[in-house]
């Protein structure tokens, strides 16, 4: 049997807290006040990364067990020779005492290369805490269980193209540089979902997984981007992000509404029935979002910016099994 | 229903203003909140029906704005006070007589009569019904309207705060004329008289005044009459001797207990005398004061009870009277020389007299042309220093007075007052045409109620011969014999004269004391000192000022401090004091006292009258106004719009309206 939960190398364990303190303040001394990447979330995201096990393919050796077997050192099983295989790895004594041709079949050890993609559309602004900060917040926690396991993450930021773009690389070390990247990310533009992932997937030619973090506010339809994923046999995860005012907006009266991402207004007049025929809608919207994970057998993880962030990450994606 | 505040016209504009103004304001186009979304798309869906969105708003802005005007139209119809009709035929006109006599001053309610009296009127007002008006009137010796008839409380409350008693008795009827006078066509009139019934009234005058349609309602004040008072203060002074005056007090006992009191009399400030006197229930009792020293200008009579008790009335329990000022008369005599003229004339110390011969008085070119070369005037002492400038002013003679001619009669009358002692050997000045002589006459005809005969006995003074003369028309003959005057006064031109026609040397007259008094009384009749008596003043009366006819203005220092000044009418200077006490006058260089005591006119008891009928018929006590619901309908209007703007804030927070 494969077993799932070896722990992390002792250089995966180790903590280089000066160095996450210096990157967390920006290279200066001390933490920002609003920097989402402080002492606090250091220690979080140790918590995360020690809880975490779950095994993804890959390609490089790495401390993940992969499904394939190959040149690693733990046993996995028996198949009859083929010709062509490795001499090195017949199984000499069962030949002996049965007198067939067994090739020893090791369970692979390989790296794996997670694919943070983070929704940096004006829509990403809204919401008390803003998504956006909430969302980068997930990602670097994201990057750094990924980076604990000795697998290669790579950061993007989108809106209607990928915007800025954080090169794979492996090491527990990297994760400063995830922080560097993340921190000036400023929620602007408007969603294209299908422009953005096209791009991504004619970028990125080696598969792994993908964890796309938004609020599919997309005006063209989040689907198209979705599906490009899926049939560039990405692993994709997907992180909807909410807050609790967009669902159940604090609104009445007259007012013009306006679209943060088109700046399109409407005049409306809101009242009670209307306000429930709205989060009829937005619920619908849920639905649709989460009937088309379903069908495409993306795990789907619908997360309120009011639960706390840690909560969050054990809770849901715990529940979800993309962590531990 | 009728507007019984602002008129409909302004009511009208008001509105119109008004309405023009949220007219305006709900016209300009509201700035929408503008509220950013994340998702826009999301809300696409709802607003397929914005066409009924927006007839929604609009409807809502209708709405809101027909509230908006609403609320004004109810707050300027407040303004209007709309009463119904039916309340307005309801409505009284009321005349409230407010007493403000010397009897309101009365303590025995406390603080006073008064206050109760402005108390109890403030009570009235409140009870007004809206629609009913009120005019409000201080009665005392006049009557006088306090406020126009109006239902505005303010007013009428502003007409009571300044009001204060004076220090007169009230005259009923006279108010009651007023009020008549006032509410004449007035529907449903009333009097409402507020007072402690102690007044002057003519009974028979109400009764040819009195309206049966006018009722009369009375609130009586007070609760008892416990008074004394000072009625009377004169003094004079003693004509040959000024440096003492002789003084009359009458005192009043009010009350019905007999009371003894304290009398202390003041002198410039100065105590005098003090004394008891003993004051019988309901009396008046009289006391003389002679040979009083140490008095020069002022009087002051104070009274207090005796056994540190005190009555209810204390303004006429002081009484002030002045004496006139001292000063010594410059006579000039022109006379060869007569012992019992020069002695008489010495008899007088307020008398400066000088002595000259008929040779030494201006000739008659000289006194014609108003020389004043000669005689030169009398040194003059301190006193002298004092007189008045317009003394030295006389013209022909200045600085005297008053000129005594002994046989010797000038070619011009001086233009002062003289005396004319046997003008035997001239006639060319002599006021009188002298027609022959009268051998030994008597004293037969006497006037005796004549000043100059003041104290004297003539009747059997011997003469051994008097000149007949032809006396004027006005011409007063105070002595005479049968066959002619013996003693005559008259006036030519402006200036006074006595003559006397016979020669006082060839005569009885000298030897007798008669003679001095006879002289000394022509002299003071002459320059009207005669009873060096000032006359007072009582509060409320108006009379002229005893100032020189030329004087133009005068200032006047009232006893509380307050000054005003008087101008000149024709007639002079006319002053109606309104409080007792003593006051001072200044006009030009002349000051004088001017004593002014309450007016407690024939009031025996100030004790107050529980009822009081007018015409013979009882007055009714005042009647509260009927106050309905339906009386004041501006405050439903306000709290109309209060409950309008409540609904508008509630809706308005709650976005139903926006």
């Amino acid at each position: 049997m494969i077993n799932p939960f070896r722990q992390p190398s002792a250089e995966a364990r180790t903590p280089r807290r000066e160095g996450i303190a210096r990157s967390a303040a920006g290279g200066r001394k001390g933490h920002a006040p609003d920097d989402p990447f402080d002492e606090r979330f250091w220690n979080k995201l140790e918590y995360l990364a020690i809880v975490s096990r779950r095994t993804f393919s890959g390609r490089a050796r790495a401390e993940r067990r992969s499904k394939k077997t190959g040149s690693g050192i733990e046993f996995a099983d028996y198949r009859h020779y083929c010709s062509g295989d490795d001499y090195r790895y017949l199984d000499w004594n069962v030949y002996g005492r049965l007198g067939r041709l067994l090739t020893r079949l090791y369970e692979e050890e390989e790296d794996l290369t997670i694919y943070i993609l983070l929704d940096g559309s004006g829509s990403m602004s809204f919401g008390n805490p803003p998504k956006l900060g909430y969302a980068k917040q997930l990602a670097a926690a994201l990057a750094y269980i990924g980076l604990a396991h000795l697998d290669r993450v790579s950061a993007l930021v989108f809106s209607d193209g990928i915007a800025s773009r954080l090169p794979p690389a492996r090491g527990k070390h990297h994760i400063f540089k995830v922080f560097d990247f993340l921190r000036p990310v400023e929620a602007s533009g408007r969603t294209d979902l299908t422009a953005a992932l096209k791009t991504f997937v004619a970028q990125n030619k080696r598969k792994g997984v993908v964890i796309l973090i938004s609020d599919l506010y997309d005006h063209a339809g989040f689907e198209a981007g979705l599906r490009q994923l899926r049939y560039a046999k990405f692993e994709t995860y997907l992180i909807h992000l909410q807050d609790e005012n967009e669902a159940r907006p604090a609104l009445l009266g007259e007012a013009l509404l306006v679209d943060a991402e088109t700046g399109d207004s409407r005049q409306v007049v809101v009242s009670r029935s209307l306000l429930e025929r709205y989060a009829e809608t937005e619920a619908a919207y849920r639905r649709r979002i989460e009937a088309f994970c379903t069908e495409m057998q993306i795990p789907l993880f619908s997360m309120r910016t009011s639960v706390a962030f840690e909560d969050a990450v054990l809770r849901i994606l715990r529940r979800g099994g993309m962590v531990g | 229903m009728e507007l019984l505040g602002l008129p409909l016209g302004q009511v009208l504009a008001l509105f119109g203003a008004a309405g023009t103004a949220v007219t305006g304001l709900y016209l300009l186009r509201p700035r929408l909140r503008r509220l950013r979304v994340p998702f826009a798309p999301l809300w696409e869906s709802l607003l397929s029906d914005r066409r009924s969105a927006r007839l929604l708003s609009r409807l809502r802005r209708i709405l809101s704005f027909a509230l908006a005007l609403s609320v004004v139209a109810l707050l300027t119809a407040a303004l209007g006070d709309p009463s119904f009709s039916s309340a307005s035929a309801r409505a009284r006109h009321i005349v409230l007589l407010l007493d403000s006599g010397i009897s309101m001053q009365a303590t025995d309610v406390e603080p006073s009569r008064f206050s109760v009296a402005r108390r109890e009127a403030g009570k009235l007002i409140d009870g007004l019904a809206p629609s009913d008006r009120m005019l409000i009137a201080r009665m005392d010796a006049g009557c006088a309207p306090l406020s126009t008839m109006t239902s505005d409380r303010r007013e009428l409350y502003a007409a009571l705060e300044h009001l204060e008693p004076g220090d007169v008795t009230s005259d009923f009827t006279g108010a009651y004329r007023f009020s008549l006078d006032v509410l004449r066509e007035k529907n449903r009139p009333e009097i409402i008289l507020i007072s402690d019934g102690v007044f002057e009234r003519d009974r028979e005058l109400e009764k040819a005044l009195a309206q049966p349609a006018v009722p009369i309602r009375y609130l009586p004040v007070g609760k008892r009459g416990r008074n004394l008072s000072i009625t009377a203060l004169s003094a004079r002074r003693y004509p040959l001797d000024k440096n003492s005056s002789e003084i009359l007090l009458e005192l009043r006992n009010g009350s019905p207990r007999r009371q003894e009191v304290e009398i202390t009399l003041h002198g410039d400030g100065a105590p005098l005398k003090t004394g008891r006197l003993d004051l019988p229930p309901r009396r008046r009792v009289r006391r003389f004061f002679r040979q009083v020293f140490g008095v020069d200008r002022v009087l002051e009579a104070r009274m207090i009870l005796a056994g540190n008790q005190r009555d209810d009335l204390a303004v006429d329990d002081r009484a002030y009277a002045v004496l006139p000022e001292r000063r010594k008369a410059r006579v000039l005599c022109v006379s060869q020389g007569n012992l019992y003229l020069q002695a008489a004339l010495l008899l007088d110390e307020y008398l400066e007299v000088r002595e000259i011969t008929p040779s030494e008085y201006p000739d008659e070119t000289a006194a014609a042309n108003g020389s004043v070369a000669s005689p030169k005037p009398a040194p003059s002492d301190g006193a002298a220093a004092a007189v008045s400038a317009s003394d030295h002013l006389v013209e022909g003679i200045p600085g005297y007075d008053l000129v005594v001619f002994d046989r010797y009669v000038p070619a011009v009358p001086p233009a002062v007052p003289a005396i004319y002692i046997y003008p035997s050997d001239s006639e060319k000045g002599f006021p009188l045409e002298v027609v022959g002589t009268i051998k030994q006459p008597y004293f037969e005809r006497l006037q005796r109620g004549h000043g100059l005969l003041r104290w004297t006995a003539l009747e059997d003074v011997n003469v051994a011969e008097a000149l007949k003369v032809r006396t004027a028309r006005r011409d007063s003959v105070v002595a005479a014999d049968r066959n002619g005057a013996l003693l005559v006064t008259g006036e030519r031109n402006g200036q006074r004269f006595v003559a006397f026609t016979f020669d006082i040397r060839k005569s009885d007259l000298p030897l007798r004391v008669a003679w001095p008094l006879l002289l000394l009384n022509s002299i003071d009749w002459l320059i009207e000192e005669r009873d060096g008596f000032v006359a007072g003043y009582k509060a409320g009366e108006s009379r002229p000022l005893p100032l020189p006819a030329e004087t133009s203005s005068a200032e006047i220092n009232a006893p509380d401090g307050e000054r005003q000044v008087l101008e000149a009418a024709a007639g002079g200077i006319v002053f109606a004091p309104e409080r007792a006490g003593l006051y001072t006058v200044r006009a030009e260089e002349a000051e004088l006292f001017l004593p002014v005591n309450p007016d407690c006119g024939n009031l025996d008891s100030i004790a107050p009258q529980k009822k009081l009928q007018v015409a013979g018929r009882p007055a009714s006590r005042p009647r509260p106004a009927h106050r309905g619901p339906r009386e004041r309908l501006w405050i439903y209007f306000v709290l109309a719009a209060l409950a309008v703007v409540t609904v508008e804030w509630f809706t308005y927070h709650r976005r139903w309206t926006v």
